[in-house]
C-alpha cells in the first residue's frame, strides 16, 4: 500500500549556525529518483522527522532557481523535534515529505512593488520568495525589506541582507528590540520601520511573516495606509501534524493552512476566526 | 479486537471503562455505560488510561547495581539478592531496621501480601504507603469521631444533596467524576454550593458562597461556623442528645469563635460566615466534601475533626445524601489502608496493639506477630537519614517526588544499607535504588481497587505484561519464600479468599460477586450481605458520634519578611502524582508539557515577572526553578504549585513538619519567596 | 439500484452472519458484554444485538482506530529505514448492524480523507468494509438524526440495508457486493413481498415520529452572527475538558501522531485527538491561538455546523447525539446550539 506518511531520507550536508538557537541545514535526497521528483516552489514546506523523536513541518528556505541539487531548512531549536534535530551534523539521516503547501504567486506580483515586512525566524519561508523577485529585479517597480529580530544576535541570513541590499532598487531596513552596543541601527518593532520609508499602497504588494502579534500590528497598519486586501500576502504558522489536510490540527474555520495555505491573501483569511 | 472491563488507574473515584485490544496490544479505551460511577463518561486521564501501557521507558527486566549503574539481571539473581540482603539486615539489626512502603497504585491483593510480608516475613510493622501523604488524618480523625475512617456516604448521594460544602478540593480537577455529581446536583436540582477554598478554581463558578480563607485557617472557620449555628438556634439537638458525645466541651471551646474573631484569622468575612452557618445548617441533606487541602496540615487530625463536629451537630450524618466525605487521591489508597498496610493495623482496621487479634494472624500465618506500632512514611525516611533504618523495600511508590523535602529524602535514601524498588518505570526512586524489579501494570493483571466510596471493584487482565514483568504480589511472595518463609498463592482471587477469612469487613466480598454487581461497598460481613453504601445509618461504628473541642492553631510555619510568600501544592487535571504513567502518556503530557507555579498579578508585578517567564521559588528546604502562571485566581501573598513535575519538583521546597497523631506532612502551607530568574 | 428487496428471520440472523464469517469475512456485530452494547469481532454463539441503542464507541474505530500504526521504522547507523505498517486490512470484512447515522458520519471522514490526498490507511478500511446497515427502532434520548437529514432512514452508501420488522428482517440491497453476499448463503433469505414492504415503510414512518428532540437546522445559518454570544463561555464554563465529545463523535476524525522506539525498532502511530484539548493548537514556542476553553468550544461547533459544510457540502454531525451522552456534564449539543440560534 502506498502511504502519503512514509518519509524520505535526506542526508545532511552541512549544518551553518544562524543564532545562537537557530542553524540551517543544507540537505539532500539519499535516493536519486527522491531528488528528482522533489520540486518546489517558494512558501512551501515539508514534513521532517527524527525517528523516536517525531515529525515537525519546516517552510523550504532554500530557492529552487539558485539551489541545484539540495535544499536547505532554516530552524530553531524550540521543542522535542527541533532539539533533537540541532543534535544531527553532516552525514545524519533524516525524514522528508513534500514539499506541501501552497505557495507565493510571484509573477502575479510583477510590475508592482513588493513589500516584504518581516519578523525574526519568518525571514526563512520568505528568503526563496526575495530570492525569486530580485532574480527578475526588472519585471518589479521595486523591492523593499523591513526585517526585525529581537537582538542583533537573533538576526538570520546577514550575508543574504547584505547582498539584497547592494542591488539596485533594493531597499533593506533592519531594526531590532533590544539593541547592545555593537548596534548602530534601528530600535523598536517592525512596523516602527514604516515610518523610514515611503510607501505607495496603491502600486504595493506587501508580503508578511513573522509572529501572530506582529502580523496583528502590521495588518492594521497596511489597511490604514490603504492597501487591498488581495495586495497583501502572508504566510501562516499552525501547530501541525500530517501536513496534508486529515489531522485537523491546522484547521481555522473552512480553511487548512496546510493544504489551502500556508500562503494566504489577507481577504483569503480575514473572516477566519483568531487566524494567528 | 476485543474488549475488557476493567478499574481506572488514576483517581479514587474508581470509574470503569473497557480496555481495546488489539493483536494484544491496549490500542484504545471506550466507557460503559451501565458502570454505576462512570455511566459511560470519563475524564480526560480515563481515556487517555492506555497510553503509558506500552510506553518504551517499562521495566521489561531485573535491574541491580553493579559498578554504580543498573545494568541487567535475571530473576533468579535479583530475587536471590532481594532476600539475602533483607535476610542478612533482619539478623544483623533486627527486624525493625527493615521497612516496607506498599502502595496506594497497587491492588488489594497486592497490598495485603505486602503488608503480610512485612509482618509475617520481615516480623516488623514498618509498612505504610503514601496515605500517609493525602488521608492519614482522615483515617486517625474520622475513626476518633465516628469509629470509621472513611468517606461516610457513597458518589451518587451527591446529587441529591441539597447544600454540598466543598472544601480543600479542587474536586472538577482532582475527581472529575465526583464533580459531575455535584454539578448535576446544582443545575439540575437547584442544590446549594458553597466553596471555601483560598483559589478560585473552576468550581466557584457554581457556588453560591465562595470563601477565601488564609491557608492553615480551617479549625478556625470551622468553629467559627459552629458558633453561629449554635447561637442562632440552628444545631439538631436530638441528633446531639441521641447520636453523640461531647458536645458541651466543645460548645464551650467554639463559643470564643465569633465570626469577628474568625475574620481576623482566617480573612473570611464575619457575615460570610453567618452566610454558610446558615445555608449549611438550614439544610434537609448537607454534605461535605473535602480532600487534601484538609487533610495535609500539621493540624490535618484537627481539620478533620472539625469536619465531623460540623456535620453531627447538623446532625447530617447516617442518612442518605449527608455525611462527611473525604475524596482519597489515588485509585487505591482506601483499599491500601483497608487491607493494613499501614503501621498500627491489619486488614479491616485490626489493631496491632490486640492481643486477640495477633493471635489470630499469628495462627494463621505461622509466624509470631510483632507488636510495637511501626513507623510510618516519613517516619521511616527519617530514621533512614538517621542509620536506624537500613534497608527498605519499596512496591510501587516514588518518594523521591512525592515526599515533603526531597533534599532529606535523598539523603535517606541513599544511606540505606539495601534498597529495593519494585515499579512498572524507572522512577525518580528506583534509581536510587540497589535492586529494580519489573511489576505489571494494571492492564496486565487481575485484583481489586477499592475505590473512595469503599466499592471493592475488578481489575481485569487485557495484555501480557512487557519482557519479564511480573505481578507485583508474586514477585512479594517469590522473595518472602527466598527467605525461608512458605508463601504461595495460585492468583490473586487466591490471595482474596484468605483476605475473606481475615477480613471481617471483606468476607462477603468474593471476585464472583463483585464482577456480578459492579462491586460491593464495605463493610460486607457475610457473602449475602448487600454491602453498605453509607455508614453509620441508626448507630456510629463506634457507638456514639464524638464531638471534638479543638482550637485553632497556626500552620508550622508562618510568613516572614524573608520568605514572605505562603506556598501551597497540589495536583491538576491532567497529571496524576508523581507523573509516573500521566508523563508518559503522550495525550495528557502534551496537554501540560511542564510544571508552573501560580502568583498573583499583582506579586508579579512587584517582582518584574510576566506570564510564562521563568522564576525561582526558594523555602528553607531548597529552590526550584519554574515557570510563572500569573493569574488573579490566586490571592496576592500566595503560591501554589503542582507536584507531578520532576524538572520542577514541588516537594523540594515543601515542609515535613508533621501532624502530631496522623503524620500527615504540612504539604498545603509553608513560606516561601519567589523572584524572577534571567 | 431498483433491486429485489428481502427478508431474514430474526431467529436466522446469528447462523446467516456465522456462514458469512466462515466466507473469509471478517464480521462485526453489535453485542452485549458487561452490560453494555459494543462492536466486537463475530464469534460463533456470540449473542447478536438486534434493538439496540447504538452502541457509544462509533464504527469509527474500525476505519481510524483509537491509536492506528502508520510507519515502521529501524534505527540504523546515522539513518534508519522506514516501511507503511501493515496495520491495515487487507481481507474483506463485514460491518454488520451500522446505524444510518453512523454511515453518514463514514460519508463524512471520506471528504477529508480524499481531499488532495488520500489517507491510503482509512481509505483500504473502507474499500474493504461491507456495510451492512440496519435501520433503528428505537431512537435514543439524545438522537437527532432526523433532524441533520442521517436518519432514521438510509438513502444508499450501504451494500445492505436491514430494518427490523417484527419477527423479521427487510433487506435492501445496495450493491453487487450486496447481492453477492445474499448468494452466498441463499438459505436465509426469502423474496420480500409488498406486504414486508409496506410494513417497512410504516416502521420508518413510525420512527420518525419518536424522536424527542430537534435541532433546528434550517436556523444554522444564524450561527454565523453568534460568534459571541454569551452561551458560548456558558458552555465552556461547564466544560471539565475530558475530550470525550471529540473521541467519541463518529464523524471526528483529527489525530495526533507519535513516534515510539522499542531498542532500535520504532512504530509512528498516530492516534485519537481533539480540538477541545489545549495541547491540540499549541505551538512548539508556547503559543496558542485557541488557549481558551471557550474558543475550542467554538471551534467544535462551528466546525461541525458551518465550516465543515462552507467546506464539503454537509454538516460534520450526524445527529447520533453521542457528544451528549458521553458529555459528563451533560452540556447537551442540541439544547444549547437551539438556544444560541433562537430555534424550537
Amino acid at each position: 500500500m502506498a502511504s502519503e506518511y512514509l518519509p524520505k531520507q535526506a542526508e545532511i550536508l552541512s549544518v551553518k549556525k544562524e543564532t545562537a538557537d537557530t542553524s540551517r541545514f543544507r540537505m539532500k535526497f539519499v535516493d536519486p529518483a527522491d531528488r528528482e521528483a522533489f520540486e518546489y516552489q517558494p512558501g512551501q514546506f515539508v514534513e521532517i522527522s527524527v525517528m523516536g523523536a517525531g515529525e515537525v513541518p519546516i517552510s523550504i528556505t532554500s530557492s529552487p532557481l539558485i539551489d541545484k541539487g539540495y535544499f536547505e531548512l532554516c530552524i530553531r531549536d524550540t521543542g522535542k523535534v527541533t532539539r533533537e534535530i540541532h543534535k544531527l551534523g553532516e552525514g545524519d539521516i533524516v525524514g522528508i515529505r513534500g514539499p506541501y503547501g501552497n505557495s507565493f504567486d510571484i509573477k502575479s506580483m510583477q510590475g508592482k512593488e513588493v513589500l516584504f515586512v518581516v519578523g525574526g525566524l519568518g525571514l526563512a519561508p520568505l528568503r526563496p520568495v526575495i530570492n525569486g523577485v530580485v532574480a527578475s529585479r526588472d519585471e518589479y517597480k521595486g523591492v523593499k525589506i523591513l526585517y526585525g529580530a529581537r537582538t542583533p544576535g537573533d538576526m538570520l541570513f546577514n550575508e543574504d541582507l547584505d547582498e539584497w541590499s547592494k542591488i539596485d532598487g533594493v531597499e533593506v531596513l533592519t531594526t531590532v528590540d533590544r539593541a547592545d552596543d555593537s548596534w548602530k541601527g534601528n530600535v523598536g518593532v517592525v512596523p516602527k520601520l514604516f515610518e523610514k520609508t515611503e510607501i505607495e499602497p496603491k502600486k504595493t504588494v506587501a508580503v508578511i511573516c513573522g509572529p501572530g502579534i506582529m502580523i496583528k500590528f502590521v495588518m492594521k497598519d497596511l489597511l490604514g495606509m490603504g492597501f487591498k486586501e488581495k495586495d497583501i500576502w502572508l504566510t501562516m504558522e499552525r501547530h501541525m501534524k500530517c501536513g496534508i489536510g486529515k489531522c485537523g490540527h491546522c484547521n481555522i474555520g473552512t480553511k487548512y493552512v496546510c493544504i489551502d495555505g500556508p500562503v494566504f491573501t489577507f481577504d483569503q483569511i480575514k473572516d477566519l476566526p483568531d487566524p494567528y | 479486537m476485543e474488549k475488557v472491563i476493567t478499574t481506572c488507574p488514576y483517581c479514587g473515584s474508581g470509574c470503569s471503562y473497557f480496555l481495546c485490544v488489539e493483536d494484544g496490544k491496549v490500542i484504545g479505551v471506550a466507557p460503559n455505560r451501565v458502570h454505576p460511577i462512570s455511566k459511560g463518561r470519563l475524564c480526560v486521564k480515563g481515556w487517555n488510561a492506555h497510553e503509558f501501557v506500552h510506553h518504551p521507558g517499562r521495566l521489561t527486566k531485573p535491574l541491580i547495581r553493579k559498578g554504580g549503574n543498573l545494568v541487567e539481571a535475571s530473576w533468579d539473581e535479583a530475587l536471590d539478592m532481594v532476600a539475602n540482603r533483607l535476610k542478612g539486615i533482619k539478623e544483623k539489626s533486627g527486624s525493625d531496621s527493615i521497612g516496607v512502603l506498599s502502595s496506594a497504585k497497587c491492588t488489594n491483593e497486592e497490598n495485603f501480601v505486602m503488608m503480610k510480608f512485612a509482618r509475617a516475613v520481615i516480623g516488623t510493622n514498618n509498612v505504610d504507603h503514601c496515605a500517609r501523604l493525602c488521608h492519614a488524618s482522615t483515617v486517625a480523625g474520622l475513626a476518633r469521631a465516628f469509629g470509621s475512617g472513611a468517606m461516610t456516604n457513597s458518589i451518587d448521594e451527591l446529587e441529591h444533596a441539597d447544600v454540598i460544602l466543598v472544601t480543600g478540593s479542587n474536586t472538577i480537577e482532582q475527581h472529575p467524576l465526583i464533580a459531575v455529581r455535584i454539578l448535576k446536583a446544582v443545575r439540575d436540582h437547584g442544590a446549594k454550593l458553597i466553596l471555601v477554598d483560598p483559589r478560585s478554581i473552576q468550581l466557584s463558578k457554581f457556588a453560591v458562597i465562595h470563601a477565601k480563607h488564609k491557608p492553615g485557617t480551617d479549625v478556625a472557620w470551622i468553629n467559627g461556623v459552629m458558633n453561629v449555628i449554635i447561637n442562632e438556634g440552628l444545631a439538631d439537638e436530638e441528633f446531639i442528645k441521641t447520636r453523640t458525645e461531647g458536645f458541651e466541651e466543645m460548645k464551650k471551646l467554639v463559643m470564643d469563635y465569633t465570626p469577628e474573631k474568625v475574620e481576623e484569622i482566617t480573612t473570611i468575612p464575619a457575615d460570610t460566615i453567618r452566610e454558610i452557618a446558615r445555608t449549611y445548617a438550614r439544610a434537609s441533606a448537607a454534605s461535605i466534601v473535602y480532600s487534601m487541602g484538609i487533610t495535609q496540615h500539621t493540624t490535618g487530625t484537627d481539620n478533620v475533626l472539625s469536619c465531623a463536629n460540623l456535620a453531627m451537630i447538623t446532625g447530617n450524618v447516617g442518612k442518605p445524601s449527608t455525611g462527611v466525605n473525604p475524596l482519597r487521591g489515588q485509585n487505591n489508597v482506601q483499599g491500601a489502608c483497608d487491607l493494613g498496610a499501614l503501621p498500627v493495623v491489619y486488614s479491616g482496621y485490626q489493631s496491632v496493639a490486640d492481643e486477640n487479634v495477633r493471635k489470630k494472624f499469628s495462627e494463621a500465618w505461622g509466624a509470631e506477630m510483632p507488636s510495637a506500632p511501626g513507623l510510618t512514611v516519613v517516619e521511616m525516611v527519617n530514621a533512614a537519614a538517621d542509620g536506624k533504618l537500613k534497608g527498605l523495600y519499596i512496591m510501587g511508590e516514588n518518594p523521591m517526588l512525592s515526599d515533603p523535602d526531597l533534599s532529606h529524602v535523598k539523603e535517606g535514601l541513599e544511606k540505606l544499607e539495601f534498597l529495593v524498588v519494585q515499579d512498572i518505570f524507572l522512577t525518580e526512586t528506583a534509581e536510587l535504588a540497589d535492586v529494580v524489579l519489573p511489576a505489571e501494570s494494571y492492564a496486565e493483571k487481575t485484583g481489586t481497587f477499592t475505590n473512595t466510596e469503599r466499592r471493592v471493584q475488578l481489575v481485569n487482565k487485557a495484555v501480557e505484561a512487557p519482557g519479564e514483568a511480573r505481578p507485583d504480589w508474586d514477585i512479594v511472595s517469590d522473595v518472602a519464600r527466598r527467605m525461608g518463609y512458605d508463601m504461595k498463592y495460585n492468583s490473586a482471587e487466591d490471595i482474596m479468599t484468605e483476605i475473606n477469612k481475615l477480613t471481617p469487613s471483606y468476607t462477603g466480598i468474593t471476585y464472583q460477586r463483585i464482577r456480578e454487581n459492579w462491586g460491593l461497598a464495605w463493610p460486607c460481613p457475610t457473602l449475602d450481605h448487600p454491602g453498605t453504601p453509607y455508614l453509620h445509618k441508626d448507630k456510629f461504628t463506634r457507638g456514639l458520634g464524638s464531638f471534638h473541642a479543638v482550637p485553632f492553631k497556626p500552620p508550622a510555619e508562618e510568613t516572614d519578611d524573608e520568605y514572605p510568600f505562603i506556598l501551597s501544592t497540589g495536583r491538576m487535571l491532567e497529571h496524576f502524582h508523581t507523573g509516573t504513567m500521566t508523563r508518559r502518556s503522550d495525550t495528557l503530557d502534551r496537554e501540560v508539557p511542564k510544571g508552573f507555579i501560580e502568583m498573583n498579578p499583582k506579586d508579579a508585578d512587584a517582582i518584574g515577572v510576566r506570564n510564562n517567564w521563568p522564576v525561582r521559588v526558594t523555602t528553607r528546604r531548597g529552590s526550584v526553578v519554574t515557570t510563572a502562571r500569573v493569574t488573579d485566581g490566586i490571592p496576592e501573598k500566595m503560591l501554589f504549585m503542582p507536584f507531578h513535575f520532576r524538572e520542577a519538583a514541588a516537594n523540594m521546597l515543601t515542609n515535613p513538619a508533621l501532624d502530631p497523631i496522623a503524620k500527615i506532612p504540612e504539604f498545603k502551607v509553608c513560606a516561601a519567596t519567589v523572584e524572577g530568574v534571567q | 439500484m431498483a433491486e429485489k428487496a428481502y427478508t431474514v428471520k430474526l431467529g436466522d440472523v446469528s447462523r446467516l452472519l456465522g456462514k458469512i464469517a466462515k466466507e473469509k469475512y471478517d464480521v462485526i456485530v453489535p453485542t452485549t458484554q458487561d452490560g453494555d452494547v459494543l462492536y466486537l469481532p463475530f464469534k460463533d454463539g456470540m449473542g447478536v444485538v438486534m434493538d439496540h441503542g447504538n452502541p457509544l464507541t462509533p464504527p469509527k474505530e474500525f476505519f481510524l482506530p483509537q491509536t492506528d500504526e502508520l510507519v515502521k521504522y529501524k534505527k540504523e547507523g546515522k539513518g534508519f529505514k522506514a516501511e507503511v505498517a501493515k496495520s491495515s486490512l487487507d481481507c474483506k470484512r463485514v460491518l454488520f448492524g451500522i446505524r444510518p447515522c453512523d454511515v453518514h458520519a463514514l460519508m463524512c471522514i471520506d471528504l477529508p480523507f480524499k481531499d488532495t490526498y488520500d489517507d491510503s490507511y482509512y481509505l483500504q478500511k473502507r474499500a474493504n468494509t461491507l456495510i451492512l446497515a440496519m435501520t433503528c427502532n428505537e431512537p435514543g434520548d439524545n438522537c437527532f438524526c432526523a433532524s441533520m437529514g442521517c436518519g432514521p432512514d438510509l438513502d444508499d452508501n450501504y451494500d445492505l440495508l436491514f430494518t427490523n420488522i417484527g419477527d423479521m428482517l427487510y433487506v435492501k440491497v445496495g450493491t453487487d457486493e450486496g447481492k453477492n453476499l445474499i448468494d452466498t448463503a441463499p438459505e436465509f433469505f426469502d423474496e420480500a413481498d409488498k406486504k414486508d414492504a409496506k410494513a417497512r415503510s410504516a416502521k420508518i414512518k413510525e420512527v420518525e415520529n419518536k424522536f424527542k428532540r430537534k435541532l433546528d437546522t434550517k436556523k444554522l445559518g444564524r450561527l454565523k452572527d453568534k460568534f459571541d454570544d454569551p452561551t458560548w463561555q456558558e458552555m465552556a464554563d461547564r466544560c471539565i475538558k475530558c475530550g470525550g465529545c471529540n473521541y467519541i463523535c463518529p464523524s471526528c476524525y483529527c489525530f495526533n501522531v507519535v513516534d515510539r522506539t522499542y531498542g532500535d525498532d520504532g512504530v509512528r502511530e498516530r492516534s485519537w485527538d481533539g480540538c477541545m484539548l489545549e495541547g491540540f493548537t499549541r505551538m512548539a514556542g508556547g503559543a496558542n491561538p485557541r488557549q481558551a476553553n471557550v474558543e475550542r468550544m467554538k471551534q467544535r461547533y462551528y466546525h461541525k455546523l458551518q465550516y465543515f459544510n462552507d467546506r464539503y457540502g454537509r454538516h460534520l454531525c450526524v445527529g447520533c447525539g453521542r457528544c451528549t451522552d458521553v458529555c459528563p456534564v451533560e452540556i447537551n449539543m442540541v439544547d444549547y446550539v437551539n438556544k444560541i440560534i433562537g430555534g424550537a
